[in-house]
């Protein structure tokens, strides 16, 4: 089976190897349109960022348009699943951040980031660590101190099995803290919600909550987990300032089902390049805590292999997924 | 007053050209998209998204809700004419308006149907107007344990709309909710009921679900044989539909008072993060039925049973809109996307936006107020073209429609196992309906199971025990609710004779004032000693009367 496969993925990597010598490597794509797939609703954070891929990838002119698939299930392993299996034509592409490695780990899919050909790093967003206002902490410290008062005991709103719950568990190992977890599978609205109206503690929260919501105290910002403070909430501490050797961000890139010939690859890479340099584009990033980060094919497989790893050394310490 | 500079500050960035024709397309669209069964308002916003990048926010979330608005009302067209929900919001409308318009009335039904909306909507928009700020702030009160409260009592519903049929009803409310078991769990993703499918592992989704169970039963039945098939959907009596607006407007006023209370209930939902019109529409046109004089007639094209789900669900639109701009928190996955909408143009919502933002926010309002009256133009347009689909045999409507409705469910998520879901539950209903077993009970599990499932986990991660809902005043308001709720058909039943329905009123009333003065503030604590008088005045009268009848009685006569 496994043969066959690898003979196949072989006979069509060699075949577009051939039309690409032949002909354009636009024209060796074999469709009008290339999906992209999103494992997530419409409407969250992944699928509006791609959205707006989209729709420059469409106003540059550019000969094959993309269109945003979501495939929203199963914590995101459904559309993993999907771009996983689809053909390695170069018509469908995947869009994806650290959750891959997490579904891996929890054992929710049997592949991980080398399940897929990368193809571009596209943007970073770094996590913010926010509580209620109705636990009137000052700083960060008063947080970690009332968590190592009540170890287990804090309740903190995670989508359980999510990037927004191993955040915790690895803050924990490396401060010695325990959390009490409680599921807000929605994803960020929701947890924001819970931290408003005093129903969980803690909670990771986006720069949106961050930069509107503390003005009455009703929400706090107690760290991010960036390598440097934001411009938008100078007053917001690195974690790294505060003693925890840590960042934590979501990053957002597209991959391209494994045996997608590397024509179809770097034709991608580029187009996305492309749109990413869009300076309105950047700017309306930023402005949502979002950078712009290009990292082409090779570029990204190194920061894969580096960050899953991360994730995998972290999981295998603290015995938990697939480890346990 | 701020709230006139407001408007006023709004109004020109709102009428121009430009965005007036955005949102009659917007409208149109919304119509179109509402009718057809199958295709969700939610998916013609999401497609409409990428349009809005490059407009202004003012621009691209009125075109958003004319869309909305549009949508809203367009699943009242297909909910009355072919009894299949164009929308899940649209649900309850079909009880009533369907067999209102078999009945050979579907020039009233619709017309009903059509003001029903346009009154919710105008309504809601004018309180959204009004107390917009104040209004955001309950949809914050709400945590995890009144959630499941409120839905605890939606689910007490089952027990007024089966009515004679209670067991049967229970079992296909159990049926639905084991149906929404199915799949990962909500919270650790643990495979249950799968049996060793992979397909099943994301459950069933909820629209298949909901289509298969009301649209694909009903017309499955009226192909059943040669001559039930080539009759027209309309009856063969071929009747020209005339809609009668101006007799149709004077019915929906003269019903004033259903249509306040749905438009309320509407906007209460609509503020909860999360509920949606889904809900609101069978919450209202449960409510409407248990304050009908003749409910007995709900169910068989009561006009009542009409005007509460379409004048529910245009106001929770509005509601939806409030929570969504004072909180940033999307209660629907059609807000969710006008959120996107606004976070893109680096607008954005805080408790402090409508003060802050005043140009957008009340444009927004505006622009809500406005689209329900283009949806009324448009609607005396469309209803004319679509009202044609009654002269058509029914084999052919019935091949027309899976075919878009099957289509619709796999671009909802692109998921080709939906197309069995909705064939799977089609059958399922088919069954159902011939066992005469109601089916809006197993929609309702369905629906609410997974919410419900939801709420209770996060209750249990805190390690809550049950006793908190006496500490959550909005939790012991739903359960009182719930309780009176289930006494609700012996109560109606028995009305006219028994004593002790003569306490129900009073009862309800002096019980749901304690849950209402644990809030927090003074209106609601005064609001609950006026309730709380109320009933105790009203016991009094009541005790009187009855005392005197039976001394009275008790006289020789």
């Amino acid at each position: 089976m496994s043969k066959l496969l690898v003979s196949g993925v072989a006979l069509s990597l060699a075949a577009a190897l051939l039309i690409g010598c032949a002909d354009d490597v636009e024209t060796a794509l074999p469709c009008e349109t290339a999906r992209l797939i999103v494992p997530w609703s419409p409407g969250g954070g992944t699928a509006v960022i791609f959205g707006i891929f989209e729709q420059q990838i469409r106003d540059s002119g550019a000969e094959i348009p993309i269109q945003v698939v979501t495939m929203p299930g199963q914590g995101g392993a459904l559309g993993a699943q999907a771009a996983h299996d689809a053909a390695p034509d170069g018509c469908t592409l995947f869009a994806i951040h650290q959750h891959l490695v997490v579904n891996y780990i929890n054992g929710v899919t049997e592949f991980s980031w080398d399940g897929f050909e990368p193809v571009a790093m596209l943007t970073d967003t770094p996590e913010i660590v926010g509580a209620g206002g109705h636990k009137g902490y000052e700083s960060f410290d008063d947080m970690l101190a009332d968590a190592r008062a009540n170890p287990g005991g804090l309740p903190t709103g995670v989508s359980l099995g999510a990037t927004s719950h191993f955040f915790w568990i690895m803050l924990g190992s490396l401060t010695g803290t325990d959390y009490q977890y409680v599921p807000y599978q929605g994803g960020t609205a929701g947890r924001i919600t819970g931290l408003l109206n005093g129903e969980i503690d803690l909670g990771l929260i986006n720069m949106a909550a961050a930069r509107t919501q503390r003005d009455d105290g009703k929400l706090l910002a107690l760290a991010i987990a960036a390598d440097e403070r934001s411009d938008l909430v100078p007053d917001v501490p690195t974690l790294k300032e505060l003693g925890v050797d840590m960042t934590y961000s979501l990053t957002r890139g597209i991959m391209a089902p494994l045996g997608t010939p590397p024509e179809a690859i770097d034709y991608w890479a580029e187009v996305f390049k492309a749109a990413a340099e869009n300076e309105t584009f950047i700017e309306e990033q930023k402005a949502r805590g979002t950078a712009v980060m290009f990292l082409g094919p090779d570029d990204y497989r190194a920061w894969w292999a580096e960050t899953a790893q991360g994730f995998l050394d972290a999981a295998e310490a603290l015995k938990i997924g697939r480890f346990e | 007053m701020g709230l006139v500079e407001n408007i006023l500050v709004a109004l020109p960035a709102l009428f121009t050209v430009k965005i007036m024709a955005l949102m009659i397309v917007g409208t149109a669209a919304g119509l179109l998209a509402g009718a057809i069964p199958g295709f969700t308002i939610a998916m013609a916003v999401v497609l409409v998204l990428p349009f809005t990048f490059t407009m202004n926010p003012v621009e691209g979330l009125a075109t958003m809700i004319a869309v909305y608005v549009g949508g809203l009302s367009g699943g009242l067209m297909s909910g009355i004419l072919t009894g299949i929900p164009g929308t899940p919001s649209s649900i309850a409308t079909t009880f009533d308006g369907y067999p209102l318009a078999r009945a050979g009335k579907p020039g009233l039904a619709l017309g009903i149907g059509v003001w029903s909306s346009f009154f919710g909507g105008v309504i809601a928009s004018v309180i959204l107007i009004l107390v917009a700020p104040q209004l955001a702030q309950i949809g914050l009160e709400f945590q995890s344990v009144d959630y499941f409260a409120l839905i605890l009592f939606a689910l007490t519903i089952t027990a007024s709309l089966t009515g004679d049929q209670l067991l049967k009803g229970l079992i296909s409310a159990l049926l639905g909710l084991l149906a929404a078991t199915v799949g990962s769990d909500v919270v650790f993703g643990y495979q249950r009921f799968t049996f060793g499918q992979n397909a099943l592992a994301s459950g069933f989704s909820f629209l298949p679900v909901l289509i298969g169970l009301f649209a694909f039963s009903r017309l499955l039945g009226d192909v059943r044989d040669r001559d039930a098939s080539r009759r027209r959907l309309g009856g063969d009596d071929t009747h020209i539909v005339k809609i009668d607006y101006w007799a149709s407007a004077r019915i929906v006023l003269a019903r004033w008072v259903n249509l306040v209370r749905s438009s309320l209930i509407g906007v209460f939902i609509g503020i909860l993060p999360a509920a949606g019109s889904t809900i609101s529409n069978i919450v209202a046109y449960d409510q409407a039925k248990k304050a009908a004089k003749e409910p007995e007639t709900f169910g068989s094209g009561a006009i009542d049973g009409i005007i509460a789900p379409e004048a529910a669900n245009n106001a929770t639109a509005g509601g939806a809109l409030v929570v969504m701009m004072a909180l940033g928190i999307p209660g629907d996955i059609i807000t969710a996307v006008m959120l996107g909408a606004l976070l893109i143009h680096d607008v954005i919502p805080s408790p402090s936006f409508i003060a802050d933002e005043p140009v957008i926010s009340y444009s927004i309002f505006i622009a809500f107020f406005i689209a329900n009256f283009m949806m009324l133009g448009l609607q005396s347009i469309t209803l004319r073209g679509f009202v044609l689909i009654t002269k058509v045999s029914m084999y052919m409507v019935t091949a027309v429609v899976l075919f878009y409705t099957a289509v619709g469910v796999f671009a909802l998520n692109n998921i080709a196992f939906d197309m069995w879901t909705l064939l799977i539950f089609g059958v399922l209903g088919f069954i159902m309906r011939a066992l005469k077993f109601p089916i809006v009970p197993i929609v309702l599990g369905a629906v609410l199971g997974q919410i419900a499932e939801q709420r209770l986990s996060q209750m249990v991660a805190k390690n809550l025990d049950i006793w908190i809902i006496f500490d959550r005043p909005w939790a012991l308001f739903f359960i009182l609710l719930a309780c009176f709720s289930i006494l609700f058909p012996a109560y109606q039943k028995q009305a006219p004779t028994a004593n002790w329905t003569k306490f129900f009123g009073p009862a309800l009333l002096m019980t749901l004032s304690v849950p209402v003065y644990m809030m927090e503030g003074w209106i609601r604590p005064a609001m609950a000693v006026a309730m709380i008088s109320t009933g105790v005045i009203l016991l009094g009268l009541r005790l009187r009367r009855l005392l005197g009848n039976l001394s009275g009685g008790a006289k020789p006569s």
